[in-house]
């Protein structure tokens, strides 16, 4: 048996007919075609699906589609702030507290002028601090950080590590994510 | 030497599309038509198949086709071909495919799965490599030695072992006559998991006009090619491997895993894709597993800690399937002496069949199993001759004149393990941070893992001056009440990348009627940033600025360059190359069509910042786009036709070890480094905290600082999980008891110590601008490094992994001294 | 894979929910943490999900005669930032080192004590306030305390149609702390842990996990502990006393029998030494 759901997904109202056994990862990614939320464990153990759901950070693997019914939900596709606005120029320079000099990713776009235009501050501090390698935590990583700074504009780096708490990454030993996240209020 | 880009942390190609959620990985992909299969995989470890029913599975909703190993053709392998891509009659391990169910969606593939009935007659189970490899025990391949192998191979029939590796330099046995002293220990290194974030994934479509499509999320699609061609008789023209992102690989999407199963379940349904992802507890079976080796290592050393000889044997579990270990047993066998010159050396490496899922590669291996046996012996070397575990280390490291185990000669291109040693001393306080401070033999314990017979160890001399000496009860005051201790360690490690003496790399590039370029490799981008550093690498050759050099992100086996796999820290370095031969190449071409154009003699023109010039007049020029836009005169003559570049590099002069000896010119060349660790152990509760892990790396040209970091940082604690929390348990029955990550620990960002990755660069001749590989190393040596720290925090000696609280306080309790 | 043949309601009130929750095979749904992984796992295979977060009887902190009512859909999140209950702070330091921030923005007290897991994060410390659970079904509303809610792993006394409502919780006592050993520092489940509790009186409560099919209390330590200044000789005495009296089954993945005896003593010195530390139990 099919429930009917409405709900907003990055600012849109959709309504969908699902089955009770329909996770929200699932309606998003096959469902909605949105597939930059990722299926990573499928039991809440590595924060790939993570959406952002009335404001919270949510595990989209542990929520049934039919839960979602009436809620408005942010997956990485609605970050972008603008794609029509000029490229925002230099990528964030060097970031205080990490305790290293560490060489900083200088600003030239490999792509060229005007692409990557109206990305939000925390994908391009993600790309200024080589916190991106396979690309498959990010879009969890990135939205955990966003609804950090949605409630805590300046969070210190107790508050970054608690809000990436149980988010997996295999590629970068964290620190370059972590510098990240923090380098967004630098910004 | 100046570069314009190499040298350069410039922004990864592929991050703003990793960013936005909009890099394609296969389970992202869906295709018109497309079927879901799901795997019914044995629940027993060995056991005969005596009967398997499918029809009522079948008769399910929406299911398409059950397939089974029936009919399968022929074994497949890459080295060995000692397994079919599914179970025919007998299952070697819990895990392994016996049957798949194709059906409309996932769900109904999934519930499908309950209906097929299957019986077996158990057969006895051995999960322990040493076990495995005793006399007497089960035969887990009883004909292996019909089974078609490559040279190199040795296996000995009539046993659990498929290859077995020798190398012997000296005379050991007068070196362990003449030694001052001997240590004798026997280490173990569990097996773990991969945990790449992204589950392994592959979409294929047999076509009805016969041949394949898949998409892999792979790290060797021509090996994958390969290994379907033969399996289902097709030629490589008529096989499409295409592998978009890979959300991580470490080896464990290397060689072959799911792509054969799946290439035999679509040709059961011509003309429709079936898209098969595992679910993250099938990754624990339904692929391969790294590590679990079983290293017995005895040392002979003189009073001033000269290494005089080393004898050692390794046991590598190979699983259920040996095919994938191979050149991990290899591997293991010549970097045996770590990064160090021993004189004498008897060394045998066997890859044992047990009943566990398959061993593959994982990020560095063969070397972190016998590095973890090789730096912890050094450290336990070091305190009973009452030396320091730096200067051991640096009278006996490998440097230019010096020979390695395997008998190459180290140049002084070769890099310098000493330099990295002293980078990593300096970064964690200086040499006199490292002596011990208690004498380990006290209280010593051996978590024997295996049953070898080892002679007694050796009494120390010295006093016991153990700082934390002092007994206090839990109880007795709180001031008394033991609590936290802080120790540093170092480990160092060479590292070769084992790789078949014929590993092809190409290149093609092709001017783009812009004038940019764009560059098509077989390696294959799974977060290591390859594709950046090779855009880098030919921006610098072409002498373009890297915004014209675009790398093709999707390799596919029908227009992609060959690529022996992407694996082995190789890719820098070898494909490196064949990218600058592509880029001469393409000079070559662009001077030759600019030299009829303006009237110059080829050799005086030259390639500049997106223009052919004249050296001697520049201001006589072409740009690149007008000669790729097909330059035309006056009269409207074509002068110049498309112009592609081609590289086409395979290693010099490498040959197979001597069967005997194990000497031999294997490894094309060699990374040196050194890694450090500073913990705090709770004494009370066990737990390890590690506050900094340093790496120092002789890579040669750093191509691009930010993505070598990360590379060394990822791996670092990658391999701080396998020292400290990582590993795989099997029951009796084979099962294993820990697939999800809610029982499979990794490090997650609260466990993240400080990181630091610290480069030497000594050119490598042989490289790309002087560059060294670099991916797998900063694995390597961490979880020696750690438990050296350990031990000098706590006295305690360790010698299987992981270093867990439980085993601490364990060992604390054995020595007596209480918790 | 979930069950595929499931049915969902979200009932609007307490009383409709009861009836649903009547029927053979349905299940309750609050936060999902627990049940939506069970149900992947096959573990559990309702018929009927009765998802009762929209029931405004099951919500919210409130003073309450001296204690706080805390609504069984009272979320880990909420728990952590409750001014109310701050003064229970094992409860809150075992709500905040629960999951990951995603799961303790959804998981909920009532969940977690419901699902009877023998290592709750929450089920643990709140043992030591004395909280009644009280428990809405067919039959009306009954209470009762914690303590005797747990029948064993996953089971408890909820009858058909019955729910948490939420809990009671008595005054705060004057001291309370809640400690537990994981594999890694981030999200792990407890591998052995325990909450003490020492109330103005020097009564002293003291609850472990991952020790007993069920989070538990040790009547026979805290009867030691109790009524009486705490001197380093009555701790050893009790920590050998608690050590004692657990029996942690051999199989777990988390920690061993002997680790978790080891823990015992440890973890309760450690508790009552920071009592000490912070003037309660002289």
């Amino acid at each position: 048996m099919n429930y009917t759901i409405t709900l907003k997904v990055n600012g849109r109202t959709v309504q969908r007919d699902v089955p009770a056994h329909l996770t929200l990862l699932e309606f998003i990614r096959s469902g909605l075609q949105l597939t930059g939320t990722k299926h990573g464990c499928g039991n809440g153990e590595c924060g790939a699906c993570t959406v952002i759901m009335d404001g919270k950070a949510v595990r989209a693997c542990l929520i049934l589609a039919v839960e979602a019914n009436g809620c408005a939900v942010e997956t990485i596709e609605g970050l972008v702030e603008s794609p029509l606005a000029p490229f925002a120029g230099e990528l964030p320079g060097a970031v205080t507290g990490t305790g290293h000099s560490h060489p900083e990713i200088n600003g030239a776009s490999p792509v060229g002028e005007g692409v990557g235009a109206g990305l939000h501050p925390i994908q391009r501090a993600f790309l200024a601090k080589g916190a991106v390698q396979c690309g498959f935590c990010t879009p969890g990583m990135i939205m955990a950080a966003k609804a950090l700074y949605d409630r805590n504009p300046n969070p210190d780096r107790a508050a970054v590590v608690e809000a990436l708490g149980g988010h997996l990454c295999r590629c970068t030993g964290y620190q370059p994510i972590i510098d990240a996240v923090l380098a967004v209020q630098t910004e | 030497m100046t570069y314009q880009t190499v040298g350069q942390s410039v922004a990864r190609l592929d991050g703003i599309e990793k960013v936005t959620g909009e890099a394609v990985f296969v389970d992202d992909i869906s295709l018109p038509g497309m079927l879901h299969a799901r795997v019914l995989r044995s629940q027993r470890a060995h056991a005969l198949i005596t009967g398997l029913d499918v029809s009522e599975a079948m008769a399910q909703p929406g299911v398409v086709a059950v397939v089974t190993g029936r009919g399968l053709p022929r074994r497949i392998g890459a080295c060995i071909q000692d397994m079919y891509p599914m179970a025919v009659d007998r299952v070697r391990y819990v895990g392994e495919p016996v049957a798949v169910v194709v059906a409309e969606n996932p769900h109904q593939a999934h519930h499908a799965l309950a209906s097929i009935k299957v019986s077996y007659q158990d057969l006895a189970v051995v999960t322990d490599p040493w076990e495995a490899s005793r006399p007497g025990a089960p035969q887990i391949h009883p004909d292996q030695a019909v089974y078609h192998r490559l040279p190199g191979i040795h296996p000995l029939p009539g046993s659990n072992i498929f290859h077995r590796l020798q190398v012997c330099r000296g005379n050991t046995a007068d070196a362990f006559r003449e030694a001052f002293l001997v240590v004798e220990n026997r280490y173990w290194h569990p097996s773990i998991y991969h945990v790449q974030l992204e589950p392994h994934g592959a979409i294929a479509t047999y076509h009805q006009k016969g041949g394949l499509t898949m998409y892999a999320s792979s790290q060797a699609p021509y090996v994958v090619r390969h290994v379907i061609c033969e399996l289902l008789g097709l030629p490589p023209g008529r096989v499409r491997v295409i592998v978009p992102y890979v959300g991580g690989g470490f080896g464990g999407k290397s060689d072959h895993t799911i792509e054969p199963l799946l290439a035999w379940v679509a040709r059961h349904v011509p003309g429709r894709p079936v898209k098969l992802v595992l679910t993250r507890e099938e990754m624990a079976c339904g692929t391969v597993i790294g590590r679990g080796a079983l290293v017995h290592y005895r040392s002979a050393v003189s009073q001033d800690g000269m290494l005089l000889g080393v004898e050692a044997e390794v046991f590598l579990n190979g699983g259920g399937y040996g095919d994938f270990a191979v050149n991990i047993v290899t591997a293991a066998g010549i970097s045996a002496t770590g990064p160090y010159q021993v004189p004498n050396i008897k060394i045998t490496a066997h890859g044992v069949y047990t009943n566990t899922p398959p061993t593959g590669a994982c990020r560095g291996y063969g070397h972190p199993e016998v590095h973890w046996a090789c730096e912890r012996q050094m450290d336990i070397i070091a305190a009973r001759l009452g030396m320091s575990p730096v200067e051991i280390r640096l009278k006996n490291a490998l440097g230019p004149g010096k020979v390695n185990a395997i008998g190459q000669q180290m140049e002084s291109h070769n890099g310098r393990v000493d330099l990295c040693i002293q980078q990593v001393v300096d970064a964690l306080g200086g040499p006199e941070c490292f002596l011990p401070r208690t004498n380990p033999c006290v209280g010593s314990i051996a978590l024997e893992p295996g049953g070898i017979e080892a002679d007694p160890l050796p009494h120390p001399t010295g006093a016991n001056a153990s700082p934390k000496a002092e007994p206090s009860g839990a109880c007795a005051k709180p001031a008394a009440m033991p609590g936290k201790v802080r120790g540093k360690g170092i480990a160092a490690l060479m590292k070769c990348p084992i790789m078949p003496t014929n590993a092809q790399s190409g290149a093609i590039i092709k001017l783009e009627e812009d004038g940019g370029v764009m560059v098509s490799v077989g390696a294959i981008e799974m977060g290591q940033g390859c594709h950046t550093v090779l855009a880098q690498i030919a921006a610098e050759a072409l002498s373009l600025p890297l915004e014209r050099v675009q790398v093709a992100p999707q390799v596919d086996t029908f227009h992609s360059p060959y690529e022996w796999q992407t694996v082995a820290s190789h890719t820098t370095w070898a494909v490196g190359n064949a990218i600058r031969l592509a880029a001469a190449q393409l000079c070559d071409k662009i001077t030759r069509a600019a030299a009829v154009i303006l009237q110059v003699p080829a050799e005086r023109l030259e390639v500049v910042g997106g223009r052919v010039q004249d050296r001697e007049r520049p201001e006589r020029y072409l740009t690149l786009q007008q000669l790729a836009r097909g330059y035309t005169d006056a009269r409207g003559t074509a002068l110049s036709a498309p112009l592609i570049g081609e590289g086409n590099f395979v290693p010099q002069g490498l040959s197979h070890l001597d069967p005997e000896t194990g000497q031999g010119n294997i490894a094309a060349d060699w990374t040196f480094a050194c890694q450090g660790a500073e913990v705090e152990v709770d004494t009370r509760t066990g737990e390890v905290t590690v506050l900094r892990l340093v790496s120092a790396m002789d890579v040669g040209k750093v191509i691009n600082p930010v993505l070598a970091e990360g590379q060394i940082y990822g791996a670092a604690v990658q391999a701080m999980g396998a020292a400290i929390c990582e590993g795989i348990v099997f029951d009796r029955e084979g099962r294993i008891r820990n697939p999800s990550l809610t029982d499979y620990k990794v490090p997650g960002v609260e466990d993240m110590p400080e990181l630091q990755a610290l480069f030497v660069e000594t050119p490598e001749e042989s490289g790309p601008y002087g560059a060294r590989g670099l991916g797998e190393h900063g694995a390597v040596c961490v979880p020696p490094a750690i438990a050296n720290a350990i031990q000098q925090a706590t006295g305690l000696e360790f010698f299987d992994l992981p270093v867990t609280a439980e085993k601490i306080i364990r060992a604390q309790q054995k020595r007596g001294v209480p918790a | 894979m979930m069950p595929l043949h499931m049915e969902y309601v979200k009932p609007g009130g307490l009383a409709e929910a009861v009836s649903l929750l009547r029927q053979d095979d349905a299940c309750a749904l609050a936060g999902g943490t627990d049940v939506v992984v069970q149900m992947r796992e096959g573990k559990l295979r309702p018929r009927l999900v009765v998802d009762i977060k929209g029931l405004a009887e099951l919500q919210g902190i409130t003073g309450q005669s001296g204690g706080v009512w805390v609504g069984a859909l009272v979320t880990m999140a909420e728990i952590v930032k409750s001014p109310l209950l701050q003064a229970y702070r094992a409860v809150v330091q075992g709500a905040g080192c629960m999951g990951c921030c995603e799961i303790r923005h959804r998981a909920t007290i009532g969940g977690n004590v419901g699902n009877a897991s023998p290592s709750g994060d929450a089920a643990v410390p709140l043992l030591v306030f004395h909280p009644q659970v009280v428990i809405h079904g067919p039959g009306g509303q009954r209470h009762l305390p914690l303590a005797n809610f747990f029948r064993g792993a996953g089971k408890t006394v909820l009858q058909p149609g019955e729910l948490i409502k939420g809990f009671l919780l008595p005054p705060p006592p004057a001291f309370s702390l809640y400690m537990r050993h994981t594999r890694v520092k981030g999200m792990d489940l407890a591998g052995v842990s325990l909450a003490a509790a020492i109330d103005r009186q020097g009564q002293v409560t003291v609850s472990m996990g991952a020790v007993a099919p069920t989070p538990t209390r040790f009547p026979q330590v805290e009867e030691l502990l109790s009524g009486r200044p705490l001197s380093w000789e009555v701790i050893a005495q009790a920590a050998e006393v608690l050590s004692a009296a657990i029996t942690p089954r051999a199989t777990s993945l988390r920690a061993t029998p002997a680790y978790k005896k080891e823990m015992a003593k440890v973890f309760l010195h450690t508790a009552l030494s920071r009592a000490l530390e912070e003037g309660f139990g002289q």
